[in-house]
């Protein structure tokens, strides 16, 4: 049920430092809004109630998109998923993210919402983590004691649970360069209609290696587990193989089997299948010449 | 055919569009009176249960809560039935017991109405139910209508023994279908199975409520039906009709919704108890949980007996339909769906029955289509399946058994116009009909794995015909009425009272009104949306406004014109016949120096000193004994991905006959509204009660799922623009149909890309694999 929202206080901090006094000033009485997207529909589900939001919108510290050939690519949180998906560096070196981010919602949602939002929301069907785990992502965190980086697959603990203390901020998104002769890519299933939240997805990098076999195979899974996950036992039957359409249709079985979806768990199952065998087939030709990595 | 006409056939834009665009229309919700509170309502979370006691203690005494509304305090009003209509005389007359209460002692659904407030603020409001203390006595319920019927079932009202609802056997029975079954060379069956469709109005359900010094109740409202609306609530709180007025804003959709009372009698009750106005607005989980939705069948059986030639001999319809907690309009959705197909084609024996089941559900009523939508799903499916099995086209086995002008019309009235096989051809040859030899889709070549022995992707076209009727002569009550009066400077207020729920009604009645006047459609003012201005009018339902508001405004209109030209003929000295009007002046024939600007004349009459003072008026009663069956043919094609299960509808073409096309852009637009809406009952749209507790599952739009512009088809309409004898100008109503066609179409298609018959919607990704699966194992 969607009500009126509760009142609140509001906050606009002109710097990150002041958006972290103010976190640990209010603790767990605070939230710090973003785009909205999600914040203020679990408001008006009563799922959260904050005495006061914290609005990053006017910082522009943290909305950037930097690529740097060693460090790999740096973004912002507060970065919108249109921005993302229309960035010339992002199509470039991870074309994938871009199509991920071009996936979610209707425009509207991907003007407003921001990856920092979809990574801290950590809902199972967020359609950022199942490209960013495979791209094996980190994020920075800032909170009064200072910065601490964290693996993005060690960054949710549960479904909406993540390792963010109340007084924390994502204050950036760090993703390493893939290795020469990789590429990757996004495949999604929507529930229902064609805009609609995903039902499964499917986030992949293959790496070709010397020998014409698959040197490196991330694979993350998306809405079919509690939070995105990497689908490891399938990765170790493809990796340093040659991916013969054989093994890979193996291989997405065994990521079917790593899923654990909760409801149209059966279907959910086969469409792991469909999309991780759909994104290997397609990726593996595309790996043969490729001078760097291409996500 | 519209070349022979001035205004009708023309593209105008609706009067009431600037107002809209701007912002400017006033919606229910929009309503702003001075002291105005704001109306909540308690609903039940048990699916049957009885209010033990209501401790209102708390929220009484919280600050800004004006007054709260339990069981204990409705008792002197009466009880109601929501659904409002007399019933139609065809199907025995019958009679919808008045069950509900403003709020219910014995709720009998979950999201029942238990208590109300009213308070100062939506928040006040909000909080107040929540202090609300509901003790409830949670009682045995039934769900699904095959259990309901069994001996030993809870029984869900007091008014239906054995949950039976209400048993209807198919009015216009012929022949003996048995022995035809029994003698037909090819006999084709199937059972059937379509579920609940929430109507999703943009709006919302909202009313406010107010009683004036004079004691007079006023009620904005959305009802299709303001004047039953007025009975309704004069009977519900005993009051004189005179001391009720309805007062109609613009209306955001409707669909069939709104023709059964929704926030009225709450919002009025609060209103009458407070002594101040009380806006009600339902929330989307109002709608899902309280009002009607679209009546649903656990199971549509029948069976279907032709010749070898291809000649439909016989037709056989057995139906189980669930009317949830209280009868309203559900039952005729039978009545309605058989009559309109197993009338669709020429066939000597016919025969059907329907029960209609009680159960512990929100309650099932009217929804575009009522019923005919469900029949076609089986029937349009039936067909092609007989058109395989006799070696035909589907679109010559149609062609072959289609009526024919002077036969007997689906509801037993003559046949005054069908163009069903113009629909047929056109739609056929805009189509390409059977193109399936060539598959040539990109989907096709692009596909990824390929499935044992074809392409992952495949493609298939499916069509199927229908017809509808406008307006539902003779089963309901059919009666319009309309006022024409020239302002003195020759323009026209036209008074009527249809629902402007998004249809071009207003642009409609002021093109048929124009061009029987000779004046231009934006010197039409309409004046509508009070009962106490406008004469009786049954409403906007039944597809039926159009043509039958349109019928009474034509008629209106010619009478304001004979005294207008009585009058001209004495000034310019000419005989009455030789009159006419073209462009807002009055010519006399074979004289075009003799005109006189009708705004002159107008002017002359009503500024008379010569003891000749008139205002030319006309004001007409009209109650068609037609409805003018509108025809239509569908084509769809679809690409099934066999790996996912996924089915897209790519192309959809649909023809109609449509009589005139007083607006062919209204008509589009109701064409293509209706195929979204028909795309989400096929596919997507999935109406979900948890079976272990009658809770509704789906209560908004995360978990109920309507098709949005990404989903819509590239679609084609195209208009048959062949006048019909009985309707204004031509007419025939075109609010429904557009939706009824696409289920059977896309059904069929599905069939012809992979093979498997799909007899359940929503078709899911799901439903399709397991259906190959089945075939597979074959
Ligand atoms: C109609 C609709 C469709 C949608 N479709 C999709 C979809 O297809 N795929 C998808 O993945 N999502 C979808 N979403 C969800 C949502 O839009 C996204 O998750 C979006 O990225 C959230 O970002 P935001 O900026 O709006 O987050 P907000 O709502 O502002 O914040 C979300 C949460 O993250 C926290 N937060 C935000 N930024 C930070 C930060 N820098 N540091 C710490 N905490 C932070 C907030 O406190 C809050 O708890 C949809 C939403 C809607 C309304």
């Amino acid at each position: 049920m969607y009500r009126l929202l509760t009142p609140f206080d509001y906050f606009e901090p002109q710097s990150v430092r002041e958006a972290v006094e103010l976190l640990a000033r209010f603790g767990h009485r605070a939230r710090v809004i973003a785009g909205g997207t999600d914040l203020v529909i679990s408001m008006k589900k009563r799922q959260l109630t904050p005495e006061c939001l914290i609005a990053l919108a006017g910082l522009e510290e943290l909305r950037f998109i930097e690529f740097d050939p060693v460090a790999g690519l740096r973004l912002g949180p507060l970065c919108t998923h249109a921005e993302i998906a229309r960035s010339p560096l992002v199509r470039e070196h991870f074309g994938m993210l871009a199509t991920a981010c071009n996936e979610v919602g209707t425009p509207q949602v991907r003007n407003m919402g921001t990856i920092g939002g979809n990574l801290c929301k950590a809902g199972p069907s967020q359609d950022t983590p199942p490209p960013l785990v495979a791209l094996e992502a980190k994020l920075r965190l800032l909170g009064p004691q200072g910065e601490r980086v964290v693996p993005l697959d060690q960054f949710c603990t549960g479904p909406f649970c993540t390792v963010l203390s109340s007084d924390e901020l994502v204050v950036e998104i760090l993703i390493p360069p893939l290795p020469p002769g990789g590429a990757g890519c996004y495949k999604w299933f929507t529930k229902v209609t064609v805009t609609d939240e995903t039902l499964a997805g499917a986030g992949v990098v293959v790496v070709r290696g010397p020998g014409d076999v698959c040197a490196d195979v991330r694979i993350g899974l998306g809405s079919v587990a509690p939070m995105a996950i990497r689908a490891r036992k399938a990765e170790a039957l493809l990796r340093g193989n040659r991916p013969a359409p054989g093994l890979v249709w193996e291989a997405a079985e065994r990521a079917a089997q790593e899923a654990e979806p909760r409801s149209r768990a059966a279907y959910r199952r086969h469409l792991v299948k469909v999309l991780v065998n759909e994104a290997i087939t397609e990726l593996w030709p595309l790996t043969a010449d490729l001078p760097g990595g291409l996500g | 055919m519209s070349g022979e006409f001035a205004v009708v056939g023309t593209r105008i834009a609706q009067p009431d569009g600037p107002a809209k665009a701007t912002g400017e229309a006033v919606f229910a919700g929009d309503v702003r009176l001075p002291g105005m509170l704001i109306g909540k309502v308690l609903r039940s979370p048990y699916a049957n249960a009885l209010v033990r006691s209501i401790d209102i203690s708390g929220a009484a005494a919280l600050p800004g809560v004006v007054c709260v509304l339990t069981p204990d305090d409705v008792t002197d009003w009466n009880t109601f039935d929501r659904g409002m209509k007399d019933m139609p005389l065809i199907a025995g007359g019958y009679r919808i017991p008045p069950e509900e209460a403003v709020v219910n002692r014995h709720p009998r659904h979950f999201g029942d109405a238990v208590a109300a407030v009213a308070a100062v603020s939506e928040h006040v409001a909000e909080q107040a139910l929540a202090l609300l203390a509901v003790e409830y006595e949670q009682l045995p319920f039934v769900l699904d209508p095959e259990e309901a019927i069994k001996p030993g079932a809870p029984q869900v009202s007091p008014e239906a023994p054995g949950n039976i609802g209400k048993h209807l056997t198919y009015p216009f029975p012929s022949g003996d279908v048995e022995q035809a079954l029994a003698e037909a060379d090819v006999v084709v069956e199937g059972s059937f199975r379509t579920p609940k469709q929430e109507h999703c109005t943009q709006e919302t359900a909202a009313s406010v409520a107010y009683v004036d010094s004079a004691g007079r109740l006023n009620v904005y409202s959305q009802c299709q039906l303001a004047h039953l609306a007025r009975r309704e609530l004069a009977h519900i709180f005993k009051m004189p009709v005179h001391k009720v007025k309805v007062l109609t804003p613009f209306i955001g959709g409707s669909f069939g919704q709104r023709g059964s009372l929704c926030a009225e009698p709450l919002a009025a009750a609060l209103a009458l108890t407070s002594r101040r106005p009380v806006r009600l607005v339902f929330s989307r989980e109002d709608h899902f949980t309280s009002l009607e939705s679209r009546t649903g069948f656990k199971r549509v059986t029948v069976k279907m007996g032709f010749k070898r030639d291809g000649t439909l001999t016989a037709i056989k319809t057995d139906m189980l339909g669930f009317l949830g907690a209280y009868m309203a309009c559900g039952p005729m959705a039978s009545v309605i769906g058989m009559s309109l197909v197993m009338g669709l084609y020429r066939c000597d024996n016919r025969a059907g029955e329907a029960d209609m089941v009680m159960t512990n559900t929100p309650p099932s009523g009217a929804m575009r289509g009522f019923g005919n939508e469900v029949m076609s799903f089986a029937v349009e499916q039936l067909m092609d399946e007989a058109a395989e099995r006799l070696g035909m086209d589907p679109v010559e086995l149609r062609l072959m058994n289609a009526k024919h002008q002077g036969d007997v019309a689906p509801f037993g009235l003559n046949l005054e116009s069908t163009y069903l096989e113009d629909c047929l051809r056109l739609g056929g040859r805009a189509f390409g009909w059977r193109p399936k030899a060539e598959i040539t889709s990109a989907a096709v070549e692009k596909g990824v794995a390929e499935t044992k022995g074809g392409p992952r992707v495949r493609r298939g076209v499916g069509m199927c015909a229908m017809n509808h009727c406008s307006g539902a002569a003779p089963l309901y009550l059919e009666h319009s009425n309309a006022i024409v009066k020239f302002n003195e400077d020759g323009s026209v207020n036209l008074t009527v009272h249809p629902a402007p729920v998004g249809s071009h009604i207003w642009g409609a009645l002021s093109q048929i009104c124009a061009e029987e006047l000779g004046i231009r459609a934006e010197d039409v003012n309409i004046v509508t949306g009070d009962t106490d201005v406008t004469l009786f009018e049954y409403g906007s339902d039944a597809s039926r406004s159009t043509y039958a508001i349109g019928g009474a405004t034509k008629r209106a209109a010619q009478q304001a014109k004979e005294q207008l030209l009585a009058f001209a003929a004495e000034k310019l000295d000419a005989q009455v016949e030789d009159l006419e009007i073209r462009d807002g002046v009055v010519y006399v024939a074979q004289a075009p120096d003799r005109s006189c600007p009708v705004g002159d004349l107008c002017y002359d009459a009503i500024y008379s000193f010569g003891g000749h003072a008139t205002n030319f008026a006309g004001k007409q009663s009209f109650e068609p004994e037609w409805n003018s069956p509108i025809y239509g043919a569908y084509f769809a094609e679809v690409e099934v991905d066999t790996l996912t299960g996924r089915v897209k509808v790519p192309r959809f073409v649909t023809a109609m006959d449509c009589g005139t096309a007083i607006n062919p852009m209204s008509v589009e637009g109701q064409i293509e509204g209706g195929l979204q809406q028909g795309l989400g009952y096929a596919l997507t749209e999935n109406y979900a009660i948890d079976p272990q507790t009658g809770v509704v599952q789906t209560t908004n739009y995360d978990s109920y799922k309507v098709p949005g512009s990404m989903d819509m088809p590239e679609s084609t309409v195209l208009i048959v623009d062949e006048p019909d004898p009985k309707g204004p100008f031509g007419a025939k109503g075109v609010g429904e149909p557009g939706m009824v066609g696409i289920a059977p179409a896309i059904a069929n298609a599905i069939y012809d890309a992979v093979g498997v018959r799909m007899r359940e919607v929503p078709i899911t990704p799901e439903a399709i694999l397991a259906a190959l699966a089945d075939q597979d194992r074959e």
